[in-house]
């Protein structure tokens, strides 16, 4: 009697012992979703357009063709690479209308980073730099000050994307684009 | 009989409220500005790979001791670490970034994996201590904090650095990564 009680209780606590495991096991690895983001510091902040301006290579107004995500990210982080088609040019040798620019940007659609991603279809009023990168082409560009540099095209004119706080305007009309394609 | 009763508890609840009082102002100072992202590493003692060089190795190196003797985090050096530290060279007009890879399940979000990069290009023209600065500011988004006020690591812009250059990390700083670990 006793060891067939004791066999019963050895039973019993390797199927409670298994049960037991069997619950771990199901709360200890839990569903989890992974996500990846991109922060940054931004080194300078705008008191001007005209000081956006010094700091760009180019100004340009051009409508988005195509996007892309290079498989090495840019600079070692997630990035969009936009085409655009250049409308107007500014006065300088890199970009012309007609041409193209490359864009690059951190994050994609489904990494947030710190400035608002241009979209494709859309026409833009850009301030941009080059790139510095390796091997980077004369039509590549960072937008100057990250997210200053944006300006998308409404009924209205060119409205201010970024939400920095630069001193900028939140609108930039036609006529004063053509102003500012005079000068680069 | 009464009344030296009441007045004994109304005196005793003065002086509770008193010396609560006492307690903020002496504890509390400003309000607290830190920004939390809602992540973290699962354990207060994290690992990390320093692959800096030259004047980013003594900045990058310094900001990992400010933040690992000033704060409840330790952070020691292991080859192998998810969480880099390191710099790039690109005209994108950053001081810095911090790419982080998180995870999420019911428990909460446990950071993964983090590179927390300084900007040669911009940093070219930076003091050592602007370059700590923006080295302890990337260091502190991937131990979970978010951008916070001008006057403090977390600042959002690299601008604002050559004011507060002296004080890295500030008490706000270290009261957020605090309140995280």
């Amino acid at each position: 009697m006793k060891n067939l009680f004791s066999m019963r209780l050895r039973v019993a606590v390797g199927v409670v012992a298994i049960s037991a495991a069997l619950t771990g096991c199901a709360t200890a690895v839990p569903e989890s979703t992974t996500s990846v983001e991109v922060h940054g510091s931004r080194a300078v902040l705008y008191e001007s357009i005209d000081s956006v301006v010094a700091d760009s290579a180019v100004v340009v107004t051009a409508k988005v063709t195509s996007q892309s995500q290079p498989k090495d990210g840019i600079a070692g982080s997630p990035g969009t690479i936009s085409a655009l088609a250049v409308i107007e040019a500014g006065t300088s040798d890199l970009v012309k209308p007609g041409g193209e620019v490359f864009v690059f940007q951190y994050g994609s659609e489904t990494v947030s980073a710190m400035a608002p991603l241009l979209k494709v279809g859309e026409t833009y009023l850009l301030f941009l730099s080059s790139t510095a990168l390796p091997d980077a082409r004369s039509n590549d560009f960072f937008v100057t000050g990250n997210s200053a540099g944006i300006y998308q095209l409404t009924s209205d004119g060119y409205k201010r994307l970024g939400t920095d706080p630069d001193k900028l305007p939140e609108l930039i009309t036609q006529s004063e684009v053509a102003a500012l394609l005079a000068v680069k | 009989m009464k009344r030296p009763k009441i007045r004994t508890r109304v005196t005793a609840a003065a002086a509770a409220i008193l010396i609560s009082s006492a307690l903020v102002l002496v504890q509390g100072g400003p309000a607290n500005a830190y920004s939390l992202y809602g992540c973290k590493w699962s354990s207060a003692t994290i690992s990390i790979r320093n692959i800096t060089a030259g004047v980013y190795s003594t900045a990058s190196s310094a900001a990992i001791l400010s933040w690992s003797n000033l704060t409840d985090v330790t952070l020691t050096a292991s080859s192998s670490s998810p969480f880099v530290v390191t710099t790039y060279n690109a005209n994108d007009g950053l001081a810095g970034k911090t790419t982080m890879s998180t995870a999420t399940n019911a428990f909460g979000c446990t950071i993964t994996g983090a590179n927390a990069a300084g900007n040669t290009y911009t940093g070219a023209s930076y003091s050592a201590g602007k370059k700590r600065f923006a080295y302890a500011h990337e260091l502190g988004h991937a131990l979970g904090l978010n951008h916070s006020a001008n006057n403090t690591v977390m600042a959002p812009f690299a601008s604002y650095y050559d004011t507060y250059l002296n004080n890295v990390p500030t008490t706000d700083d270290i009261n957020g990564i605090n309140a995280i670990y």
